[in-house]
C-alpha cells in the first residue's frame, strides 16, 4: 500500500492520465484549466493528458463554455461510446452477462442458466457467447471492449483470477478463469470475489460513494462480505480476507459446507433457513411450507413469511438476530463507517434487515455503533453485475492507484 | 521488510499507561530499551496528578540515560481504549478518566510531538516492528491478561478504522447466547478467555461440581482461585482443571478461526498472562483454529506467541512513534506528491 512512487515516468504519465480522465467523468463537462487548477497538475501536464485522451476517443471536446475573462474555455466530457464494458456475475446456478457504456449504463443484459455441475469449459463458453450476443444487439465492435468484470464465489486468488474451490460447483478447483477467459476472448479480465465486486459496485454507483471504510455484506443463499478500507480492498495476505460467513456465532452448531461448525453462513444465510424450516416441519411444526417439503426453496419461504406464515416470520426473525450478531462483531473489529447489507434476504424481507440493524447496534461496543450507518443496498437485483462491471471501472479510471473513487 | 529508520543515535519515548503500573522506556530505533522506570498507578489519583507524574517519570528516564533531549525524536503513548484523536475517553480500567486529552498534555509538558494509541495496537506495533512479527505485513496481535486486547496490522500499517477502534477481538461472539459480558453483550470471547473470567469460570465450576478438584487447595480457598491457580492444577493433572482448559482452548481455537477468515493474516500471535500456559495453550489453540478455519486462510496461517515480555508496554508506546513516522515519511518522499511533479 505505502509503496514509495520512484521517478518512473511511464508510471507517473499513467497516474496523471487516470487522475484527467477521472476527473473528467465526475465533474464534465469541465474545462482544461478547472482540470489544471483541480488536479494540482501543471498546464503542459494537463494539455498532453487531454490530447492523449481524446486521441485515443475517451474524451470529447463538446463546445465553449463561459468565460470567466478572456477566451471562452473548450468544454470536455466523457465521449460515453468511446468504451465499453462487460460484467458478468456467475454463481452456481445461473449466469448473467451485462454491457455497460463508458458512464457506467447498463444497455443489455442476459441471462444464462448454469447446473452445479457444468465444467469451466463450457462457462466460459457461455459467456463468451453471451458477450457477442450482447456486442451484436448494441452494435458495438470487440475492440471497443475496456475488460470484462467478474463477480464470482470465493474464496479465490484475485490477482490471478483462479477460483479454489467455489462451494455448489462440482469439480472445480483450482480453475484459472481469468486466463481461460482472456483467451477465450481477447480481452482484459478482472475476477473477484462477489462481494468485494458488490462492495466496489456501491462505491462507484450506489450510496457507497466517498465512503473510504465500508462493509457490503450479501444475504443469500449463502453469506459473503467485501470490505473496503482507506478506499481500497482489503484483502488480508493470500486475498482471502473478510470471510464473514464464516465466523463462528455457534460454537457447536450445524456443520458448514466450509468444514467448520456453526459459521454464519450455517445458520442464518439461505441454505440454512430453508434447511432449519424442514427440520422444523418434520418436528411437527405447521406451515405453508408443509407441501414443498422435500425441496423447500428460499423464494417460497420468502413469500409465506409475507402471508403471514408463523414458521416462515420466526426462522427470518431468527436470521436478523444471528446476522445482527455477526454484524456487531464486524464492527467491533473493523470500525467501519458503513455497512451495506444486500441479496435477496435483505431485498425481500424488511424484517430481516431491521431486526439486524437494531440488535448490531444494541451489541456493537458504544464507541463503534455510534460511528456505523447500517442501510440496505441500493443498486436492485443487478447489484451483482454492476459491481463487476466497476472492476473494470476501477482499472480504468483509479489506474496504476488501484484505489476507489472518492 | 520497510523499517522507518535505522539510525540508532535517535530515541523515542515510550509511555505505558496502565490500570496498575506506570512504566516510562527511552526506546532506539531499532528496540532496544536504554533506560526505564516503572511505578504504581494510584488510580484514585485522578489524571492530572497521574500524568504529570508520568512527564516527572519521562525527564528522570532521560536524565538517568544521560540523553540530550534533541536526541528524542517524539513521545508515544499505549493506553487502554476507548480513546480518539489524541484523547482518552473513559476507559473501564482509568475511572475519572473522561475525555482527557492525553497527546496534547505530553506535546505540550515535553514539547515534542506525542501519539498516542491503544494499548494492544501499540503492543501489535511493538511485535511488528520489533517481536515474533518482524517482517509479517498482515499479522493480528491478541493480549490475554486480565483482559482481552486485539490489534491488526494489514499491509505493514495499523488497522485504525474510521475512529481508531478497530479490532476489539475480545469482544466477538463466540458462544451465540453465551456468558454475559461487561461489554453488555453476551458470549463475547473476552467473558470466556481473559484472566478474570478464567478465574471466575472455575470457581464457578469448583461450586458447582460437587467434584474433587486440588483448585481451592492450591489457592487456598474457592474465593482465591486465579489463572495461575488453574495452571498448578493443570500441571498436577487435576480433572476439573482439565475440563475448564479444553472448553476455554476450544473457544479460545474457534475464535481465532474467525479472526483468521476476517482478516487473511499470515501470523497470530498471542502474548499477556495466558502464554505461561505454553504448549499446553499453543498446542491444541493452533490444531482448532487451523482447522476450523477456512483452508486457503488456515494454509498460510500461524499462532505464535509474542516475543517482546515485560518490556512490551514500553516498547510498543515507542513502536506507535515509528508507524507515525514511516506514514510521514511516505507522504514527503512522495507516494501521492510524485503523482504531481
Amino acid at each position: 500500500m505505502a509503496q514509495i512512487i520512484t521517478g518512473n515516468s511511464d508510471l507517473i504519465k499513467q497516474v496523471n492520465r487516470s487522475l484527467v480522465l477521472d476527473l473528467i467523468r465526475q465533474r464534465g463537462p469541465i474545462s482544461k484549466a478547472d482540470v489544471k487548477q483541480i488536479t494540482g497538475l501543471n498546464f503542459t501536464t494537463v494539455t498532453n493528458a487531454v490530447k492523449d485522451l481524446i486521441s485515443q476517443g475517451l474524451v470529447q471536446e463538446i463546445g465553449y463554455g463561459t468565460s470567466s475573462g478572456g477566451r471562452r474555455p473548450m468544454l470536455l466530457t466523457l465521449n460515453p461510446e468511446a468504451r465499453y464494458v462487460i460484467g458478468c456475475h456467475l454463481q452456481s446456478t445461473e449466469l448473467i452477462v451485462g454491457l455497460y457504456d463508458l458512464v457506467g449504463r447498463l444497455l443489455y443484459s442476459e441471462s444464462h442458466s448454469k447446473l452445479p455441475a457444468d465444467t469451466p469449459e463450457m462457462v466460459v463458453d457461455r459467456i463468451r457467447t453471451g458477450m457477442y450476443n450482447l456486442l451484436a444487439k448494441a452494435e458495438v465492435d470487440i475492440k471497443k471492449v475496456e475488460g470484462m468484470g467478474v463477480a464470482a464465489p470465493g474464496p479465490l486468488d484475485a490477482e490471478n483470477g483462479v477460483l479454489y474451490t467455489p462451494p455448489n460447483m462440482l469439480g472445480w478447483h483450482n480453475v484459472p478463469l481469468k486466463q481461460m477467459l482472456e483467451q477465450a476472448t481477447g480481452v482484459p479480465v478482472f475476477v473477484d470475489k462477489d462481494g468485494n465486486a458488490a462492495a466496489v459496485g456501491e462505491v462507484w454507483f450506489g450510496k457507497g460513494k466517498g465512503v473510504r471504510n465500508l462493509i457490503f455484506i450479501i444475504v443469500d443463499d449463502g453469506i459473503g462480505a467485501g470490505i473496503v478500507v482507506h478506499g481500497q480492498l482489503y484483502r488480508g495476505s493470500n486475498t482471502g480476507a473478510g470471510e464473514i460467513g464464516h465466523i463462528t456465532i455457534d460454537l457447536d452448531g450445524p456443520r458448514c459446507s466450509c468444514g467448520n461448525y456453526g459459521c454464519l453462513e450455517a445458520i442464518a444465510s439461505g441454505f440454512a433457513l430453508v434447511r432449519k424450516a424442514g427440520e422444523a416441519i418434520r418436528r411437527g411444526a405447521t406451515s405453508q411450507l408443509t407441501p414443498h417439503l422435500n425441496n423447500i426453496t428460499l423464494s417460497q419461504l420468502l413469500t409465506a413469511a409475507d402471508a403471514g406464515d408463523k414458521l416462515a416470520c420466526d426462522l427470518l426473525e431468527e436470521c436478523g438476530r444471528l446476522l445482527g450478531i455477526a454484524i456487531a462483531n464486524v464492527v467491533n473489529m473493523y470500525n467501519p463507517e458503513l455497512i451495506v447489507l444486500g441479496g435477496k434476504l435483505i431485498q425481500h424481507s424488511p424484517l430481516v434487515f431491521h431486526r439486524a440493524q437494531e440488535l448490531a447496534h444494541n451489541r456493537a461496543f458504544s464507541v463503534l455503533a455510534e460511528k456505523v450507518r447500517i442501510i440496505p443496498a441500493t443498486l436492485g437485483d443487478k447489484y451483482l453485475l454492476a459491481g463487476a462491471a466497476a472492476l473494470v471501472f476501477t482499472h480504468l479510471f483509479r489506474g496504476p492507484m488501484n484505489d476507489l473513487p472518492a | 521488510m520497510k523499517r522507518a529508520f535505522t539510525d540508532s543515535d535517535q530515541l523515542v519515548l515510550g509511555v505505558d499507561i496502565g490500570g496498575t503500573k506506570l512504566a516510562v522506556g527511552l526506546v532506539t530505533m531499532s528496540g532496544q530499551v536504554v533506560a526505564q522506570e516503572r511505578t504504581p498507578t494510584q488510580v484514585k489519583d485522578g489524571p492530572e496528578v497521574i500524568l504529570t507524574r508520568l512527564v516527572t517519570l519521562c525527564r528522570q528516564v532521560t536524565a538517568k540515560a544521560g540523553v540530550g533531549w534533541n536526541r528524542i525524536v517524539a513521545t508515544g503513548i499505549g493506553c487502554g481504549g476507548p480513546l480518539e484523536n489524541g484523547v482518552v475517553k473513559s476507559p473501564p480500567n482509568l475511572p475519572g478518566w473522561d475525555d482527557i486529552p492525553v497527546a496534547e498534555f505530553f506535546s505540550h509538558e515535553l514539547g515534542m510531538p506525542a501519539y498516542l494509541e491503544n494499548d494492544a495496537n501499540a503492543a501489535a506495533l511493538g511485535e511488528y516492528f520489533f517481536g515474533a512479527g518482524r517482517g509479517v505485513a498482515n499479522m493480528v496481535y491478541l493480549t490475554i491478561s486480565t483482559g482481552i486486547g486485539g490489534g491488526v496490522i494489514t499491509n505493514g500499517r495499523l488497522y485504525r478504522g474510521e475512529n481508531g477502534n478497530a479490532a476489539e477481538i475480545g469482544h466477538m461472539v463466540v458462544v451465540h447466547g453465551g456468558r454475559e459480558c461487561y461489554c453488555g453483550n453476551r458470549g463475547c470471547l473476552e467473558a470466556y478467555a481473559s484472566g478474570s473470567s478464567l478465574a471466575r469460570r472455575a470457581r464457578e465450576k469448583v461450586l458447582a461440581a460437587g467434584q474433587a478438584s486440588l483448585l481451592p487447595g492450591l489457592a487456598g480457598s474457592v474465593e482465591a482461585i486465579t489463572a495461575e491457580t488453574l495452571l498448578q492444577a493443570l500441571e498436577l493433572q487435576d480433572p476439573l482443571a482439565h475440563d475448564i482448559w479444553n472448553e476455554t482452548v476450544n473457544i479460545l481455537g474457534s475464535g481465532l478461526a474467525s479472526v483468521i477468515n476476517l482478516f487473511n493474516p499470515r501470523l497470530v500471535i498471542l502474548g499477556g498472562g495466558i502464554i505461561n500456559f505454553g504448549e499446553r495453550l499453543f498446542g491444541p489453540v493452533r490444531r482448532i483454529a487451523l482447522q476450523r478455519a477456512m483452508k486457503p486462510l488456515a494454509k498460510v496461517a500461524d499462532i505464535v506467541p509474542a516475543q517482546l515480555g515485560a518490556e512490551v508496554g514500553i516498547v510498543g508506546a515507542a513502536a506507535v512513534v515509528l508507524d507515525k513516522l514511516q506514514l510521514l515519511r511516505t507522504v514527503r518522499e512522495g507516494t501521492y506528491g510524485s503523482f504531481y511533479a
